[in-house]
């Protein structure tokens, strides 16, 4: 089926939030050249997306896709409770699952493809996809000393990292599916720095497989930060704004995307102030102050105007029903409203 | 149960001074809503164990509200009393375990978006308790220290960027004997009666600390064992498949020093307190010596309120998985120059909360890139956002800011 104008959206969202001063700020601007001087001057730049739920990484990027404040524990390997932007995807337009991915960091986010919605479910959701949960399977009774470090879990509570289930059958269903024979993926999975170069490199191997039109891609280097280590939060920021523009060049690579692809890049929301006595600065996201509410969001694609800056505060929930205008689908549940400075 | 149930009895678990203090304010406390008390509790719970300058800030809170009539006192707790709480909150045992109440009540007000209006509640109490009951004033201006940078021969990092609006760099600093020179200085504040300026004076090293007298001293290496005890007991939580996330925090909650090898020796106890909830509070603190450091001193400062305050920063060990460090592996190397940079915004953010304390107006700061010409300042007699090109060694320094 054609979709509408034959567009495709990828989303990439950053779970770890990055404050302004380490990025667009003046005194970050060194740590997001990439997106700095090639994307924004292409972009159109929301400078204060607010994000008024709860702040923990997995409810935060559920809330993004449901465009529903979703309540539930985010720690819990629970789904979301509204309908997923992949849902009304796939229901409305009749798309098959191989249409619409997500690529995810972290056991926690395995449950994110859709809700227990009456009338959406599993069987309208999208694939998802837990590179580092192929990794741990690909290297079952191996040695791993090679490639731990791309098996960094979850860093919202340092000192729980879930085990990382290895559940062979369904990644060899997905290494098949991606073509990827497990020595090869394993073999570049040597070569690569950080867990969200793996989720980057997986994306590109969907993009090539598939062209799905609605990939969801979830980086989370960043959120080092709740380790109190300065130097690699702010690692993460740059290896997060390199990955960005290797996404965006990606696209303009291949011939099923380019000029029919718009991309969101918005991290789910930002990080504690310094100067909120109740927090430790960028450590965490736990004041609810503004600083950790608020973040921004960037826009790339054809007809989306180019070096624009919109300073009206939108929602976090605004994502989804802008996502919906664009691609042609109805997100009924879903509360926000569409941005239409880039519809 | 709620608040006005309450009864002597419920406190026979609570460690004896704690008991004393809630038996003997129990009318006080039954009047406190549900949404606060247990966060009070659970500062009680610790009273035997707290600093001296906490049990004296406890107190005055205690007689300050224990004053009011029951009108002025519900005025003052309103904010609480109006969140909207659900019955399994009711039931739970808050007295005994208030920190799992805490737990549950922070993941009910996120899900009932009445979050921020705690926060606001909270801090709008805090701000009336720390002006009808302030804690003491410091007998002299307080210093901070922070030495930075060992291991590291050359950077371009821009050192003390977010610092230097408030003091002046110097570049041209002779470091000779510096370490010496500033641990004797902080010595010498302590004084010659070091029973009298116990926890006043505190010295927290991200290596390994010579006794100094008359400093509270703590050190990321004296700690070794204790971390590792601690990260033990963590990965057998975590492998019993039985404990999320939260129920793991519940248990660390619950610990006690001797719990990760730290003596029960009752001399010891507040010290080991406070350190246990260092490591097991603190998040990344058991496996980087920098955050170790850092959160230390937030703690220390906020806890403490000391009058002196040195830090020295030791390289971290470089970033392995996570799930590496948390189960013991052995550092693969040191990064000096990441430490750098996280000791930099520790800095920063020592002066921060340095700032938080009573007396900021007169207080002294102080970083020392360690063994090097660069150094900065801030005290009231300097200038703001300069640059001094002036030769001088670290005792020089000090005499600027003290």
């Amino acid at each position: 089926m054609q979709l509408p104008h034959g567009q495709k959206v990828v989303v990439v969202t950053f779970g770890g939030g990055a404050r302004d001063e380490e990025t667009f700020a003046p005194e970050g601007q060194g740590n997001i050249p990439h997106m700095l001087n090639e994307l924004i001057p292409q972009a159109t730049f929301f400078t204060q997306v607010i994000n008024r739920g709860i702040l923990g990484h997995y409810v935060a990027t559920a809330s993004l896709a449901t465009g529903n404040y979703e309540t539930f524990d985010n720690f819990a390997q629970i789904s979301p409770v509204n309908p997923t932007v992949f849902e009304y995807f796939r229901k409305d337009l009749r798309r098959p699952a191989h249409d619409t991915w997500v690529v995810a960091p972290s056991n926690g986010f395995n449950r994110i493809g859709s809700s227990g919605y009456r009338g959406y479910g599993p069987n309208l959701g999208a694939e998802v996809i837990l590179p580092k949960q192929l990794l741990a399977a690909a290297m079952a009774g191996k040695s791993g000393v090679d490639y731990e470090h791309l098996l960094r879990d979850n860093y919202e509570t340092p000192l729980f990292t879930s085990a990382l289930s290895e559940r062979e059958t369904e990644t060899e269903k997905i290494a098949n599916i991606l073509k990827l024979s497990l020595d090869d993926f394993t073999a570049h999975a040597r070569s690569l720095a950080s867990p969200d170069e793996l989720s980057v490199y997986i994306a590109r191997q969907l993009m090539r497989q598939y062209s799905p039109s609605l990939l969801w891609i979830t980086l989370h280097d960043i959120d080092i930060a709740h380790s109190g280590a300065y130097s690699l939060y702010i690692d993460g920021i740059r290896r997060s704004d390199r990955l960005c523009a290797e996404i965006w060049q990606a696209i303009q690579a291949d011939p099923e995307y380019k000029g029919r692809t718009t991309m969101f890049i918005l991290p789910d929301f930002g990080r504690d102030s310094d100067i909120s006595s109740g927090g430790n600065g960028f450590q965490h996201h736990r004041t609810g102050d503004a600083l950790s509410r608020t973040t921004w969001m960037m826009v790339l694609g054809p007809g989306v105007r180019h070096n624009t800056f919109i300073d009206r505060p939108v929602d976090s929930l605004d994502l989804v029903p802008t996502l919906g205008r664009l691609l042609g689908f109805s997100p009924v549940l879903a509360k926000g409203t569409p941005l239409q400075e880039v519809l | 149960m709620l608040p006005k149930q309450l009864t002597a009895r419920d406190f026979v678990n609570y460690p004896p001074r704690a008991r004393h203090i809630a038996t003997e304010r129990l009318v006080l406390l039954q009047q406190l809503p549900l949404a606060f008390l247990p966060i009070f509790l659970r500062e009680l719970t610790n009273y035997d164990w707290m600093l001296p300058i906490e049990r004296v800030q406890i107190d005055a809170q205690m007689q300050l509200l224990g004053s009011l009539t029951g009108q002025q006192l519900a005025a003052k707790v309103q904010g609480f009393a109006s969140l909207r709480l659900n019955a399994e909150l009711e039931q739970l045992d808050w007295v005994n375990r208030p920190a799992v109440f805490i737990q549950d009540l922070t993941a009910w007000l996120w899900s009932t978006h009445q979050m921020d209006a705690f926060h606001s509640t909270a801090a709008t109490f805090n701000g009336y308790l720390a002006d009808a009951a302030p804690p003491p004033e410091p007998a002299m201006p307080r210093l901070g220290i922070v030495i930075l940078g060992q291991g590291v021969e050359h950077t371009d990092y821009p050192l003390f960027r977010k610092l230097r609006p408030s003091g002046t760099f110097f570049h041209n600093i002779k470091p000779d004997d510096g370490l010496d020179i500033l641990l004797a200085h902080a010595v010498s504040r302590a004084g010659n009666n070091p029973l009298q300026n116990a926890w006043v004076h505190w010295y927290i090293e991200g290596g390994v600390a010579a006794p100094f007298p008359g400093l509270t001293t703590i050190s990321y290496a004296a700690l070794d064992r204790p971390r590792k005890q601690l990260l033990n007991l963590t990965q057998q939580t975590i492998a019993s498949g039985n404990s999320g996330a939260e129920a793991l925090r519940g248990k660390l909650a619950q610990l006690k020093p001797e719990d990760i090898g730290l003596s029960q020796d009752p001399a010891d106890a507040v010290l080991n307190y406070f350190q246990l909830s260092l490591l097991s509070e603190g998040s990344g603190t058991q496996v980087f010596s920098t955050t170790f450091v850092q959160w230390a001193a937030r703690e220390c400062l906020r806890r403490a309120q000391p009058e002196t305050i040195v830090l020295r920063y030791t390289p971290r060990q470089q970033m392995q998985p996570m799930n590496a460090m948390l189960s013991n592996a052995p550092p693969a190397g040191l990064d000096p120059e990441g430490s750098l940079v996280d000791a930099d915004m520790g800095a920063y953010y020592t002066w921060l909360n340095l700032c938080r304390l009573r007396g900021a107006n007169e207080a002294r700061f102080l970083v020392w890139f360690e063994g090097k010409s660069q150094a900065f300042a801030i005290g009231p007699e300097l200038p703001r956002g300069t640059t001094s090109n002036s030769l001088m060694g670290i005792q020089d320094l000090l005499k600027l800011i003290v």
